[in-house]
């Protein structure tokens, strides 16, 4: 069963290159080394390569925004390239914080399904080229935190009273003991959209699947302590609650201007009462909401450079179409 | 060489922990590229998205100052010293090369920025290497997948090994009929294997 407090799941494998240096931005020409040796190794297998260089920079900030290259992924206009799958199911960065770096994602919690799209591609790739691999260190990357595996298991939760709770920096503690790291995404004013990010700390010395089991166990234990602060919110003040929701609800069908901060604040309300079965609307058409209101999506689906207000207004359109808006009687 | 010096770069934001991804933020018309460290891009994903640099520099700031807060915090609990973990110097070389043979970067520039600059700075400096792995892995044995041809090369070394325990057992018990069919399996294999 979806457990309505995970949003998704992301997990990325990264690979190098053994006659390469990592950082492929002093030289043009390791990085077209790079991007021709994986082009062709993946030749067939249904991926169109894009030059970030080449690429709008609404187009490029599109992929952020869908997270189709995570976000703990560099990539640079200079030098860094995507293959992107025509299937969905996994997008290749090339010439960033790795060579190679495979990235898939997927909606609520679903860590081993997200690894299986990057293995598929990881087997596929190392029937073609050799990464550089050591028998002790495993896939060998300029970074420290990949060393090992090369992997990257991250889920992204809401929990919204969780966060705002005193508890919250004894669980980051221990998380960290445990060998998680949690990011709160928040654009200024703290913990706000109710968000983290939980990801594994280093990737040597546990099997992929051990990773994925390490962050969605962690995963489960602030899962556990979000639902009992709901019930009890639920128990003490009932009304209030389901005012907070609704109210929100109401903004996001009916807004005619709506700023990004605005939406991330109301969006956090309405998928809490989603969740909990007091609002009209599914937890995954909540969801389905970003990154469709974000600004590069927004200009994408406007067909227009659109800025201030009138994205704005574009933004609360999208968001009512999206959410079915419902005529006031 | 010399020019690896320089190469390691901080955060932009944070000025603490090394950047690892280039963002780019926009600005209008404008875009910013800024080199953040994981954990302050991760933080600022969300203004990110909203293309405001005020907001991402705002909340990564703040971010930053509270993780430097936290972090002066938990060094006066414990009564260590800030950042030791992280950045515990490497000793002068022990045990790893002068340099790297394949990109040149001397044991110098290394313990300086402290990062393996290619795949064979990892097993020329592989000491070191494991030293810094050490202060957050708990284990430094690879486990998990391996690439294709590795796998393959492994089952096969498995598979030899089998075969030649086989013959040895068959020797032992003088069944020389067995152990002529299992020299020639082990020849065939690996003949095969040289092709
Ligand atoms: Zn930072
Ligand atoms: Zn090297």
């Amino acid at each position: 069963m979806r457990d309505v407090l995970i949003v998704h799941s992301q997990v990325s494998l990264m690979r190098n290159y053994p006659d390469i240096p990592f950082d492929t931005r002093q030289n043009p020409e390791d990085a077209a080394r790079v991007i021709s040796r994986t082009r062709s190794a993946l030749q067939g297998r249904g991926f169109a390569l894009h030059l970030l260089r080449d690429m709008s920079q609404d187009r490029h900030m599109a992929l952020l925004e869908a997270g189709q290259i995570p976000l703990w992924v560099r990539n640079d206009r200079g030098t860094s390239a995507v293959m992107l799958p025509l299937d969905g199911s996994a997008c290749v960065t090339l010439c960033g914080t790795a060579h190679v770096a495979i990235a898939a994602k997927r909606p609520g919690s679903a860590l081993p399904e997200a690894a299986e799209a990057c293995f598929a591609i990881d087997d596929a790739l190392s029937r073609r080229v050799s990464f550089a691999f050591d028998e002790e260190l495993g896939y060998l990357q300029g970074q420290y935190g990949q060393m090992g595996t090369g992997m990257n298991a991250g889920m992204r939760v809401h929990l919204p009273l969780l966060l705002r709770s005193p508890q919250m920096e004894e669980i980051r503690k221990e998380a960290q003991r445990a060998g998680v790291q949690f990011f709160v995404p928040s654009a200024g004013k703290k913990n706000e959209f109710g968000i983290l990010d939980v990801m594994n700390a280093s990737a040597l010395g546990m099997t992929e699947s051990e990773i994925c089991q390490l962050v969605s166990n962690q995963v489960q234990k602030l899962c556990d302590m979000e639902r009992e602060l709901r019930q009890k919110a639920l128990r003490d003040a009932p009304l209030a609650l389901e005012d907070k929701v609704w109210r929100a609800y109401g903004l996001l069908q009916t807004a005619r201007v709506l700023g990004q901060e605005e939406f991330w604040r109301l969006w956090s309300d309405v998928r809490l009462g989603a969740a909990l079965e007091l609002l009209p609307v599914a937890v995954d058409k909540v969801d389905g909401l970003v990154p469709e209101a974000l600004v590069a999506h927004l200009r994408s689906y406007a067909e227009e450079a659109l800025t201030g207000e009138d994205l704005d207004a574009c933004r609360a359109a999208r968001v009512r179409e999206l959410l079915g808006e419902k005529p006031l009687l | 060489m010399s020019e690896h010096e320089n190469e390691q770069v901080l955060c932009e934001d944070c000025g603490q922990q090394s950047a690892v991804c280039t963002v780019a933020v926009m600005m209008g018309e404008k875009v910013m590229h800024r080199k953040l460290c994981q954990a302050c891009m991760a933080k600022a994903s969300m203004a990110i998205a909203a293309g405001n640099l005020g907001q991402v520099l705002g909340s990564i700031l703040s971010a930053a100052r509270n993780a430097a807060q936290s972090r002066a915090e938990e060094a006066a609990e414990e009564g260590k010293p800030q950042q030791a973990a992280q950045e515990q110097p490497l000793p002068a070389l022990d045990g790893d090369a002068e340099a790297c043979p394949q990109c040149g970067l001397t044991y110098e520039a290394f313990r300086k920025q402290r990062r393996p600059a290619c795949a064979a700075c990892c097993t020329a400096f592989r000491q070191s290497v494991k030293r810094v792995l050490s202060e957050s892995c708990a284990s430094l044995q690879h486990v998990g997948r391996r690439p294709v041809t590795e796998a393959v090369a492994q089952r096969k070394r498995a598979h030899l090994e089998r075969l030649q325990r086989q013959l040895e057992e068959a020797v032992a018990r003088e069944d020389y009929e067995k152990a002529a069919m299992l020299r020639d399996a082990l020849r065939n294999e690996e003949n095969r294997g040289n092709a």
